[in-house]
């Protein structure tokens, strides 16, 4: 749902918003704990919904760069940027500016800053919303051909892209979890003979828990 | 070559398209005012003054790139990686080392200005830039951090003001000068820099800058997880105060130097011209002669030398006199050699606090004579009518005789007017 919280709570689990309430933890470690927090980020990766940065700024300069500040050595974070750029088959960009992309490529570009330090958790805020129906394709299958050691916490609306990308599902509404479960316990929610049966399931999930 | 994290940031950055823009606002100060030109010190002096304006547009450069660059989203990215501080810093650097190499041609353009006036090889304490340098990169990181703290187009212009209008302040407020070196406007013959000055005004200037870093890091990430970053915001500032209330005062970076190195020319007397000034010994020389000529023919006791002075009062020689007009690019007046001749010591009373009328109204009427009886000039209107005909009678002769050697004795108070 729009203004539900999802950017939000990814950035709250990125360590770049300190909650008000609550604790994190990634993998048992808590990235607002300075002792943790070295470890916490090692293994983290974010995706931001825009990466309108650095402009004038090579794609290749970018993602090493990224990596170089992830923790990587200058020489390690190069091989990795070409590693990561080619994951998302922009290769062939790889000497174009970052202002010169179109929004598909940028959210790729987006996707390889934070696969560049082979992250364990990376964390994507809606990859695919604002793509056209090609972009938002090659989006989704770059998603299914992450590395099964990658756990990937996403944020979308479109329950179409969550079909087949991911295993278990969290439905915010208004800030709080209206569910949290399998994606075959969501699907089961779903009315008989239904079409979508996942995007029923989420309409039935919201209005319940509006009503309650 | 391997590019590095930081050569991305100098290759990317907007100082280097705006390169032209720190040139021409270095040339503009320059060349703003050009009576620096013909004494190698001080066209230097100027052009480190010229960081009054590359200053503020290397900020105004450090805002933009640190607004467009390391926007909101890189807040997103950059708060989940280990090595992050290290953007804002590389981002200031870079329209740092822009704005040096900027600096740097504005100051080749200004000492090749000065080759046809000035003489010899440049005598300059160069490494006083140094001072600029700090001056610079504070500037460039007062401007990222304004940049990161106000996230809008508005912080670019926002930052030039800011660092144009802190040395008026500090200047206003009595503080420390910060911000600005050099743009002396006399001569700077026996004077030096003071290395405790400008080491003093390094030391403070890159206090503001690791602050202004410290404070565009916390700007970046300050709703992040992280370490406390008070430690590195009071650490420049606590270093600032001390060096200000323990250090020297910036108000005046130079020094006397006693080791003026002269050039000089004839005998009985020589005339003689710091080297850095000397382009017009020969100018002068050629003027002197003849008035010269005149005081001996007359038996009056020259000095053994004339020099330009610029330390102690020294009553062993006559004192050259010329004004920083004539010291640099200007033509020597025949006047001012006229006034100089006719002061044969330096004595301590020309600088007390009381000006010695009646000697120097003895030396602008021995010039005047001196003028006339050479042959070489006229008087400039010290010399009434019945004078006048003093000089051309011989009436005057015994007691500018009289009178030029009291003045080479400084006895200031035996000097009596002329009866004519």
């Amino acid at each position: 749902m729009n203004g539900a919280g999802k950017s939000t709570l990814l950035s709250v689990l990125a360590g770049s918003l300190r909650p008000t309430a609550g604790s994190v933890r990634l993998n048992g470690l808590d990235p607002y704990d300075s002792n943790d927090r070295r470890r916490a980020l090692l293994q983290t990766a974010f995706m931001p919904q825009s990466l309108d940065v650095a402009r004038r700024m090579r794609v290749h300069e970018f993602v090493s760069y990224v990596g170089w500040l992830r923790g990587l050595s200058w020489s390690t974070a190069r091989d990795a940027a070409t590693d990561a750029i080619r994951a998302v088959n922009l290769i062939d960009r790889s000497t174009s500016t970052m202002g010169s992309l179109s929004g598909g490529m940028t959210r790729r570009v987006a996707l390889a800053q934070a696969l560049v330090a082979r992250p364990r958790l990376l964390l994507l805020d809606e990859p695919t919303t604002g793509l056209d129906p090609e972009q938002r394709e090659v989006m989704v299958e770059l998603l299914r051909a992450l590395p099964a050691d990658v756990q990937v916490v996403m944020s979308s609306h479109v329950m179409e892209d969550l079909e087949d990308a991911v295993d278990e599902l969290v439905i915010l509404d208004d800030g709080e979890i209206a569910f949290h479960d399998s994606k075959v316990a969501l699907r089961q929610l779903a009315p008989p003979g239904t079409a979508r049966p996942l995007q029923a399931a989420f309409l039935s999930v919201v209005t319940s828990h509006r009503k309650a | 070559m391997q590019m590095t994290p930081f050569m991305i940031f100098l290759r990317r950055s907007t100082a280097r398209r705006a390169f032209v823009l720190l040139v021409a606002a270095g040339l503009f100060a320059v060349f703003s005012r050009e009576t620096w030109r013909g004494e190698w010190a001080r066209t230097f002096d100027w052009a480190m003054g010229a960081v009054i304006l590359v200053g503020p547009v290397a900020a105004g450069i450090a805002a933009y790139d640190a607004y467009t660059t390391l926007g909101r989203a890189w807040r997103q990215i950059s708060a989940t990686m280990p090595r992050a501080g290290a953007e804002a810093a590389l981002s200031a650097c870079a329209v740092w080392l822009w704005s040096c190499v900027a600096w740097l041609c504005v100051a080749i353009v200004a000492m090749t200005a000065t080759v046809s006036s000035a003489s010899g090889p440049p005598a300059v304490q160069y490494w006083a830039l140094v001072a600029v340098v700090g001056i610079l990169l504070a500037a460039s990181a007062v401007g990222t951090a304004i940049g990161l703290l106000i996230p809008h187009l508005v912080a670019g212009p926002l930052a030039v003001i800011v660092v144009f209008c802190i040395p008026i302040a500090c200047a206003w407020l009595d503080l420390p000068h910060i911000f600005v070196f050099g743009g002396a406007t006399g001569t700077l013959v026996g004077l030096r820099y003071s290395v405790g000055v400008v080491a003093m005004l390094l030391l403070l200037n890159l206090c503001v800058a690791v602050l202004a870093i410290a404070i565009a890091s916390w700007a970046l990430r300050r709703n992040a997880a992280g370490r406390c970053t008070w430690a590195l915001l009071a650490a420049p500032v606590a270093v600032f105060v001390v060096a200000v209330l323990l250090g020297p005062s910036t108000g005046n970076a130079f020094v006397p130097d006693v080791h003026v190195a002269y050039d000089c020319t004839g005998q009985a007397p020589q005339i003689c011209m710091a080297r850095a000034t000397s382009a017009h010994l020969a100018e002068v020389d050629a003027e002197a002669r003849p008035l010269i000529s005149a005081l001996a023919a007359l038996g009056a006791s020259l000095p053994s030398r004339y020099e330009q002075r610029f330390a102690a009062p020294d009553p062993t020689v006559g004192s050259i006199e010329l004004s920083d007009d004539e010291l640099t690019a200007g033509k020597v007046s025949k006047d001012d050699v006229a006034l100089s001749i006719a002061r044969p010591a330096d004595c301590a009373a020309y600088y007390g606090p009381v000006p010695p009328d009646d000697a120097l109204n003895a030396q602008a009427l021995i010039a005047d004579w001196a003028l006339r009886k050479s042959g070489t000039g006229n008087a400039r209107g010290w010399v009434g009518a019945r004078a006048d005909d003093a000089v051309i009678s011989g009436k005057l002769d015994g007691w500018v005789r009289r009178t030029f050697d009291q003045l080479s004795k400084c006895e200031f108070d035996d000097i009596a007017k002329p009866s004519l």
